[in-house]
C-alpha cells in the first residue's frame, strides 16, 4: 500500500516533468517567437505547476494543540519508542520539530545566528531599564523604552537567556549577569563590569561556536537507540535548545515511512512566545494537514483562537468543495485514561451498591471514547457554527456553509488514546488499560497515513490541475496562432494587392512624367533657336560696333600703312591693322561669353526640374508603397534620387574643353569667311585704283569697312547655323545621357518595387508553412501530455 | 504567623470578649437598633471560631479541579473524570456532622432569561441553552424553540402553570426554593455523589443555581467552591467562575496543569481582581499543579528513576517554572519577591484518592508524594489566619461603631455586673490587646471598655486599688486617641487621668511598695 503510493508520487513527479520539460524547451520558445499574446498565462501556469510539484515535500501532518496536551508522548507512542523528550515540566517543545523517515537515525539543528541574540540582548536590556526605572539607564542605551515594551515578553527573553546559562553556574546567576554573559558572547562591552563572569567563559565560547551553524549528528550503527536518544535530549532541552530554530529528525521507523510528521510547540502558555510558532506554522503551510491534539475538555477558547486568526475556519468554510474539505484535519483526545480511571472507580462504586460486576477498564475506555467522539464532533459544529467568519457571510451562503459544515464533522476523525499505556503495554509493563487497540495508538497510525493518503491525493489533484491549465493554456494559444497561421496564408496577397496597385498607379504617373519631358524638350527645343538667332545678332552687332571703331582707328593711321593694309586682303600686323581678327574676335567673345552662362545654364535648369519632378512622381509611388512596407519603399526612394541627381548632374557634360573646341570652330569658320570677303574686297579695290589719288584713304577705309559689314552678315548666318548645329548636338547628348538613360525612372522603381513585393509575398508563403509544421507538432505534443495529464488524474 | 497558635488564643479571648460586651453592652443606654446591631456583630463575633473558609478554585476545564475537591474531601463525591466541562454550577463543598445536599433553584427572572435565550438561533450559546431548555420543559431535543420558550414562559406565571401540566407546576415549585434532600440517602459517599449527579443529570439541571455538599470527612474550616472551569471552546459556564471571582475574594486557589500558568488562567486572574490580591496578598493565593503524575510516569521510564523520585524533581522543576510564570505576570519591580510569597503545591489527586480509598492501587507514590495532606494543612492553615482576620474584622466594625455612637455615653451609670466579673473582663480586654495587634480602632475600643470596667470597678463597689490602673489604662487610651484622630478625648482622658493621680496622691500617700510607679502610655505602633 505504502510502496504503491511512492510508486504513484514518482509517476505523477516523471509526468509532470515531462510536461515542464515540453514546456521549457518546445512551448515556451515557440510561443515566444509567435509573440502569443497569453504566454505570460501559459508561464504563469508553468510556474504554478512547478511550486505545486515542489510542494510534495510540503505534506507535513502537524500536530496543533496547547502546551503540555501530550502531542510529543503521542509521537512517541506512535513511533513505539520514547525518542522525542516529553514528560517534562512547562512547554517542552520549543521549536518545530520536523519528523520524516530515513535508512539512518538523523537529527540536524539549525541554529540562530547573531541577530536573534542581538534581538534578544535588546529585549532584555529593555526590559531590565524598565524594571529598574528610566533613571538608571546606561549612557549608550537608546533614548525611551524599546519598541516592544511588553513586560511579558522580556520576562520570556530574560528566562531564554537564564536558560542558557544556568547550568554553568552555580552560585546565584542575576540578571544583570545573565545580559552581560550574552553581551559577551556578542563581544559587547559589559555594562556591569563587577561581577565576576569567569565560570560562564566555557558556555559563553561554546555559544559563539554555534551561532548561525547547523548540527548534523547520525545515530552510529553500533550504538544504542538509547545513546541516540540521549543526544536529542540534551540538543532539544540542553541548555543550547533556546539557540535551535529548526530541528529535522529522522528516524529508522518503518511506521514513519510516506509520513512527515511536525511536532509544533504547545500553544496558550503564559508568557512563552513558543507558543507563536504553532500559529506561524499553520498560516505558512497550507498545506499541511493538521491533527488538533486536545485533553478530554475538547477545543479550548485557545485552540479556536488560533484556528480562527491562522485562518483556517476560515478556509474550511469557504474553500471547501462539496468532496473535500479545503484542510485535513483530525481530532486526537490525549489522557483519556484519566478519565477512565476516575470512570472506572465510580462504576466499581456502582457495582458495588448495586451488586454487579463492574465493568472492565477497557470497556469504560471504549464507552468514554464513543462519549467523547460525540461530544468533540458537536464542538467541531459548534466552533464552525460561531465562528465570526461565518457570521459575516449571507444568509443563503450560510446554509451552504452549514451543509459543509455538516459534512466535515461527520467525516472528522476523532481519535481517543491514551499514549503512555501503549508504551507500558509495549514493553509488557501493564498500563492502565489491558491492551494495545484500547490505547487508540494502532488507530493513530491508520489515521496518520489516511492523513498522509488525503494530502497526497490533493497534491496530485493539485499538480494535474495545473499542468491541465498549463497544457490546456499552451494548446489554446497553439490553436489560435495555428488559426493565424492559417489567415496568414492570405498573408502574400497584400504584396500581390501591392504590385497591381503599383501597376496601377503607375502608368498614371508615367503619363504625367512624359508630360513633363515633352514640356521640358519642346522648350529647350523651341524657344533656343530664337535665343540663338539673338545671340548671334548681339554677336553681329558687337562686330559692327568693332568694324566702326576700326574705321575711326584707320583715320587717324597714316595711308601708306592703310594701303599696306589693303594690299594685304585688310590685315597689315606690322602697324596692327587686323580687320579679319577684329571681327572674328569681336563675334566670338560675344558668343564664347554668353553660351555658358546662358544655354548651358539653362539647358542645366531645365534638366535639373525634369529630374526634381521625376523624383516627386517616384516619391510619390513610393509613397503608395510605403503605406505597406515602409521600409523597402524608403530604399527604393532614396536609390531612385540618388540616381536621379547624378543623372541630372552629368547629363549636361559641357566643358571648357567644348568651349574652346566651338570657338576654335567658330574662329576657323569665320576666319575663312570674314577673310575671304575683305580680301577678295580689298583686291576689287586695288584692281580699282582706289588707292590712289586724292581721298585713297576714305576710299581704303569705305572698302573695308563695306567688306567688313558684308562679311559681318555673311558670317553672321553661318555663325548661326553652327550654334544650332552645336545645340542640336547638345540636345542629343541630353536625350542620349539623361532621357535615353533615366528615360524612365518611374518604370524601374515600379520594376523593382513589384518584383521586391513579389519575393517578398513568396517568403511570406513559404514562412507560413514551416511554421505551420513546427505549431502542428507542438500542439500533438500537448495533446500527448494533456492525455498523460489526464491518465494521472483518474488513476 | 503561626495560625494554630493564633487560634488557640482568639478562641478564648472571643468567648470572654463576648460575654464583657454582653454585660456591658446594654447598659449603655442604646436605641433597639443599636441593640440589633451589636447582637448580631456579637453573634458572629461567636460564630467567628466555627466559620468556614470559602476556597474558590480556579482553573481551565478538565483540569481536575473537581478530582481535586474530592481529594481533598477524601471521598469521591463530586462527579469528575467527564468528557467535556463537568461542572456547571456553582458547587460548594463544606464539612459537616453527617452528610447533606442542599440544592439551590433559579427564580422566575432568570428562567425567563433562559427563555429569551431561545428566541435568538444565531446566539452563540443558543444550542447549549435549546438543549437544556428541552430537557426542562420535558420536549424532544429538536422540538420549536419557540414552543419551548412559551411553555418555560408559562412556568413564570402562576395561573398559567397549573393548566400546563405536571411538568411545568413541577418546575414552579422549584423555582427561588432550596432543596434539602433527606440526609439518610445521601449518607455514604457514593449515595452522596449520585445524588448530586442526579440533580445535574435530571431534567432539573437548567434550574439548579448552586449546589451545596456537605460531608463528613470535610476539613470543617473550609468550604471548597467549585467554580466551572474556564477555557473551553463555547461554554457559557465558564462566565460563572469570572463573575464569582469579580470582587476580589479573600483567597483563590488557581489550578493549573504541568504547563503551568495558561493565557486564559492569566486572563482570568487579570479580568478578575486575583491579580490585585496577588499583589497586595500573595500569601492568599494558592497555585495547585494538577496531573504531575502523567509527567512523572514518563520521566521516570525515560530516566529511569522511580516515580517518587521522578515526582520530586519535577516538582522542584514546575514550581520554579510557575513562580517565573507569575512574576511575568505581576511584571513589576517587586514581582520577584512577591511570587516567591504565593504557595505553589504540585498533587496528585487520584492516587491519592486511590490510596484513601483502599482502592486496589497501582500506583507506586504514597501519601506524601501525592501532596494533597500537605496541600489540605496548608488550606487550613490559611484557614486560621482567615478566621483571625474575621475576627478582628468583625471587632472594628464593632468598636467603630461604638466609638461614633457611644462616646459620650461615659461612665456607665446603671448597676454593674459584680466585681468578680468586671475583674475578668478588665484580665480579658487586656489579654485581647495583645492578640489583636496594632489595630489602633480596636485597641481604642478595648481600651475603652478596659477603661469603663476599671472604672465601674472603682466607683460602684469601691475598690480604689485599682486606682493606678485606672491612671494607666486612661493614659493608654488617651494615646490611643491620639491615633485615631481623637485629641479632644485625648486631652478630657487625659485630664481625667492627672485628676485621678492627684487624688489617688491624696488619699494614699505613695508608700512606693504596692504601688507601681506610673507608667509612660504604651507606644502605639504606626
Amino acid at each position: 500500500m505504502r510502496a504503491e503510493t511512492s510508486a504513484s508520487v514518482e509517476s505523477i513527479r516523471a509526468t509532470a516533468e515531462q510536461t515542464l520539460e515540453a514546456h521549457r524547451t518546445l512551448l515556451e520558445p515557440l510561443l515566444e517567437e509567435h509573440k502569443a499574446p497569453f504566454l505570460e498565462t501559459v508561464n504563469n501556469c508553468a510556474e504554478l505547476a512547478r511550486l505545486a510539484l515542489r510542494r510534495e515535500s510540503e505534506l507535513h501532518i502537524a500536530l496543533v494543540g496547547e502546551s503540555q496536551v501530550g502531542k510529543s508522548s503521542l509521537l512517541n507512542a506512535f513511533l513505539g519508542s520514547r525518542i522525542l523528550p516529553a514528560g517534562g515540566v512547562g512547554p517542552l517543545t520549543a521549536r518545530a520539530t520536523y519528523i520524516a523517515h530515513a535508512p539512518v537515525a538523523a537529527l540536524h539543528a539549525h541554529y540562530e545566528g547573531a541577530r536573534a541574540l542581538n534581538q534578544i540582548l535588546f529585549g532584555i536590556r529593555s526590559h531590565l531599564d524598565a524594571r529598574r526605572g528610566s533613571g538608571s539607564a546606561s549612557p549608550d542605551d537608546p533614548p525611551g523604552p524599546g519598541p516592544d515594551d511588553d513586560p511579558t515578553r522580556g520576562e520570556y527573553m530574560l528566562a531564554q537567556a537564564r536558560r542558557l546559562f544556568a547550568s554553568a553556574q552555580t552560585e546565584a546567576l542575576t540578571d544583570e549577569m545573565v545580559s552581560d554573559a550574552l553581551r559577551l558572547v556578542l563581544a559587547q562591552d559589559r555594562l556591569w563590569p563587577d561581577a565576576d563572569l569567569s565560570a560562564l567563559e566555557p558556555r559563553i565560547r561554546e555559544i559563539q561556536g554555534v551561532l548561525g551553524t547547523e548540527h548534523h549528528i547520525e545515530e552510529s550503527p553500533g550504538a544504542s537507540q538509547a545513546l541516540f536518544r540521549k543526544t536529542l535530549a540534551s540538543c532539544v532541552t540542553g541548555p543550547l535548545a533556546p539557540l535551535i530554530s529548526k530541528l529535522d529528525l529522522a528516524l529508522n521507523a518503518a511506521c514513519l515511512e510516506g509520513l512527515r510528521l511536525v511536532d509544533l510547540p504547545g500553544i496558550g502558555v503564559f508568557s512563552d512566545a513558543a507558543g507563536q510558532e504553532a500559529s506561524t506554522f499553520v498560516r505558512a503551510h497550507a498545506q499541511s494537514a493538521l491533527v488538533f491534539v486536545v485533553r478530554n475538555n475538547g477545543m479550548t477558547e485557545e485552540l479556536v483562537r488560533l484556528l480562527e486568526t491562522a485562518g483556517v475556519i476560515t478556509r474550511l468554510l469557504f474553500s471547501s468543495n462539496n468532496a473535500r474539505p479545503a484542510i485535513h484535519v483530525a481530532i486526537v483526545v490525549t489522557h483519556v485514561d484519566n478519565v477512565v480511571r476516575e470512570r472506572h472507580a465510580q462504576a466499581r462504586e456502582d457495582a458495588e451498591l448495586e451488586g454487579r460486576r463492574a465493568p472492565s477498564r477497557d470497556d469504560v475506555f471504549r464507552l468514554v471514547a464513543a462519549e467523547m467522539d460525540g461530544y468533540i464532533r458537536d464542538q467541531v459544529s459548534k466552533v464552525l457554527r460561531r465562528s465570526e467568519s461565518r457570521d459575516a457571510a449571507s444568509d443563503d451562503a450560510r446554509l451552504r456553509r452549514d451543509e459543509v459544515i455538516d459534512r466535515l464533522v461527520t467525516t472528522m476523525n476523532v481519535l481517543c488514546t491514551s499514549a503512555p499505556d501503549y508504551l507500558d503495554i509495549r514493553v509488557g509493563d501493564g498500563g492502565f488499560l489491558q491492551t494495545e487497540d484500547a490505547t487508540g495508538i494502532p488507530a493513530l497510525a491508520t489515521l496518520f497515513h489516511g492523513l498522509a493518503d488525503e494530502l497526497r491525493l490533493d497534491w496530485r489533484a493539485q499538480v494535474a490541475a495545473a499542468l491541465r491549465d498549463l497544457c490546456e493554456a499552451a494548446g489554446g494559444q497553439l490553436d489560435e496562432l495555428l488559426a493565424s497561421k492559417e489567415d496568414e496564408g492570405r498573408k502574400d496577397e497584400p504584396w500581390r494587392q501591392l504590385i497591381a496597385h503599383i501597376e496601377k498607379i503607375s502608368s498614371g504617373l508615367e503619363q504625367e512624367m512624359a508630360a513633363y519631358h515633352g514640356d521640358a524638350l519642346a522648350n529647350l527645343r523651341d524657344a533656343m533657336p530664337a535665343y540663338l538667332e539673338t545671340l548671334t545678332h548681339r554677336a553681329a552687332d558687337a562686330a559692327r560696333r568693332r568694324l566702326a571703331s576700326l574705321r575711326k582707328d584707320g583715320a587717324r593711321l597714316p595711308y601708306g600703312s592703310l594701303d599696306a593694309a589693303l594690299r594685304r586682303g585688310g590685315a597689315y600686323t606690322l602697324r596692327k591693322i587686323d580687320y579679319p581678327g577684329q571681327l572674328t574676335l569681336a563675334l566670338i567673345d560675344e558668343i564664347a561669353t554668353a553660351w555658358p552662362d546662358t544655354v548651358i545654364a539653362r539647358v542645366r535648369s531645365v534638366v535639373a526640374t525634369l529630374a526634381e519632378r521625376d523624383l516627386s512622381l517616384v516619391e510619390r509611388l513610393c509613397d503608395e508603397a510605403a503605406r505597406f512596407d515602409h521600409d523597402m519603399a524608403r530604399t527604393l526612394a532614396e536609390r531612385q534620387r540618388g540616381l536621379l541627381r547624378q543623372a541630372a548632374a552629368t547629363s549636361v557634360k559641357w566643358t571648357d574643353a567644348l568651349l574652346d573646341q566651338l570657338r576654335t570652330k567658330l574662329q576657323g569658320l569665320l576666319q575663312d569667311a570674314i577673310g575671304d570677303d575683305l580680301a577678295s574686297a580689298c583686291e576689287k579695290a586695288r584692281l580699282e585704283g582706289a588707292n590712289r589719288g586724292e581721298g585713297a584713304k576714305a576710299r581704303i577705309l569705305d572698302v573695308f569697312h563695306e567688306a567688313g559689314t558684308i562679311a559681318i552678315a555673311r558670317s553672321q548666318s553661318k555663325v548661326l547655323a553652327v550654334l544650332r548645329q552645336e545645340y542640336d548636338r547638345l540636345l542629343q547628348q541630353i536625350s542620349r545621357s539623361y532621357l535615353e538613360q533615366h528615360a524612365n525612372p518611374l518604370a524601374a522603381v515600379r520594376t523593382s518595387l513589384t518584383g521586391e513585393s513579389a519575393v517578398r509575398a513568396d517568403q511570406t508563403a513559404a514562412q507560413r508553412l514551416a511554421t505551420t509544421r513546427r505549431l502542428e507538432a507542438a500542439r500533438t505534443r500537448v495533446t500527448e501530455l494533456l492525455a498523460a495529464v489526464r491518465a494521472m488524474e483518474v488513476a | 504567623m503561626e495560625g494554630g497558635a493564633v487560634a488557640g488564643r482568639v478562641e478564648p479571648v472571643t468567648q470572654a470578649l463576648v460575654s464583657a460586651l454582653s454585660d456591658l453592652v446594654p447598659h449603655a443606654g442604646l436605641s433597639t437598633a443599636h441593640h440589633g446591631f451589636l447582637a448580631r456583630q456579637l453573634a458572629r463575633l461567636a460564630e467567628v471560631t466555627t466559620l468556614a473558609m470559602p476556597v474558590p478554585l480556579l482553573g481551565q476545564s478538565q483540569v481536575g479541579k473537581s478530582t481535586l475537591i474530592n481529594a481533598l474531601v477524601g471521598r469521591r463525591v463530586l462527579a469528575a473524570g467527564g468528557v467535556g466541562p463537568l461542572t456547571s454550577h456553582e458547587t460548594v463543598v463544606r464539612g459537616g456532622h453527617e452528610n447533606g445536599l442542599g440544592v439551590t433553584y433559579i427564580g422566575p427572572g432568570q428562567l425567563k432569561v433562559l427563555a429569551a435565550r431561545l428566541r435568538d438561533r444565531h446566539a452563540p450559546d443558543f444550542d447549549d441553552a435549546l438543549r437544556r431548555a428541552a430537557a426542562l420543559a420535558d420536549q424532544p431535543p429538536d422540538a420549536d424553540p419557540e414552543l419551548i420558550s412559551t411553555v418555560l414562559r408559562s412556568a413564570t406565571e402562576a395561573a398559567l402553570a397549573r393548566s400546563r401540566g405536571t411538568r411545568i407546576a413541577a418546575i414552579r415549585e422549584r423555582l427561588s426554593t432550596h432543596e434539602r434532600v433527606d440526609p439518610a440517602s445521601v449518607r455514604t459517599p457514593v449515595l452522596l455523589r449520585r445524588a448530586v449527579a442526579a440533580r445535574l443529570h435530571d431534567w432539573t439541571a437548567a434550574i439548579v443555581e448552586r449546589i451545596e455538599v456537605t460531608v463528613t470527612d470535610s476539613p470543617a474550616s473550609l468550604t471548597f467552591i467549585d467554580l466551572p472551569g474556564i477555557g473551553t471552546f463555547a461554554d457559557p459556564r465558564a462566565e460563572v467562575a469570572t463573575r464569582f471571582l469579580t470582587p476580589a475574594p479573600e483567597l483563590a486557589v488557581v489550578v493549573v496543569r504541568n504547563s503551568g500558568l495558561t493565557n486564559d488562567i492569566c486572563a482570568v486572574l487579570r479580568h478578575t481582581g486575583i491579580l490585585e490580591l496577588l499583589r497586595a496578598q500573595p500569601e492568599r493565593v494558592v497555585v495547585v499543579i494538577t496531573h504531575l503524575d502523567e509527567v512523572a510516569r514518563e520521566r521516570s521510564r525515560s530516566d529511569g528513576v522511580t516515580r517518587s523520585t521522578a515526582l520530586r524533581l519535577l516538582r522542584l522543576e514546575i514550581t520554579g517554572m510557575v513562580r517565573r510564570q507569575l512574576a511575568a505576570l505581576l511584571a513589576d519591580a517587586s514581582a520577584g519577591a512577591t511570587s516567591e510569597r504565593v504557595a505553589i503545591r504540585a498533587v496528585v489527586a487520584m492516587d491519592h484518592l486511590a490510596l484513601v480509598g483502599d482502592e486496589p492501587a497501582e500506583t507506586a507514590l504514597n501519601r506524601s508524594d501525592a501532596g494533597i495532606d500537605a496541600l489540605r494543612a496548608h488550606l487550613e492553615a490559611l484557614a486560621c489566619t482567615w478566621r483571625q482576620r474575621q475576627w478582628e474584622r468583625i471587632l472594628r466594625t464593632l468598636f467603630d461603631r461604638l466609638q461614633r455612637e457611644l462616646l459620650d455615653i461615659a461612665p456607665l451609670r446603671t448597676s454593674p455586673p459584680s466585681p468578680d466579673a468586671l475583674l475578668a473582663h478588665v484580665d480579658t480586654l487586656r489579654d485581647a490587646e495583645t492578640v489583636v495587634g496594632g489595630e489602633p480602632t480596636i485597641v481604642a475600643g478595648l481600651r475603652l471598655l478596659r477603661r469603663n470596667a476599671l472604672a465601674a470597678l472603682i466607683t460602684e463597689h469601691g475598690r480604689t486599688r485599682h486606682l493606678p490602673e485606672l491612671v494607666r489604662s486612661r493614659r493608654g487610651l488617651a494615646t490611643t486617641w491620639l491615633a485615631t484622630g481623637h485629641p479632644a478625648l485625648a486631652r478630657a482622658e487625659h485630664d481625667e487621668a492627672t485628676d485621678a493621680e492627684q487624688r489617688l496622691g491624696r488619699a494614699r500617700p505613695r508608700t512606693g511598695r504596692d504601688v507601681p510607679p506610673l507608667a509612660p502610655a504604651p507606644e502605639l505602633q504606626p
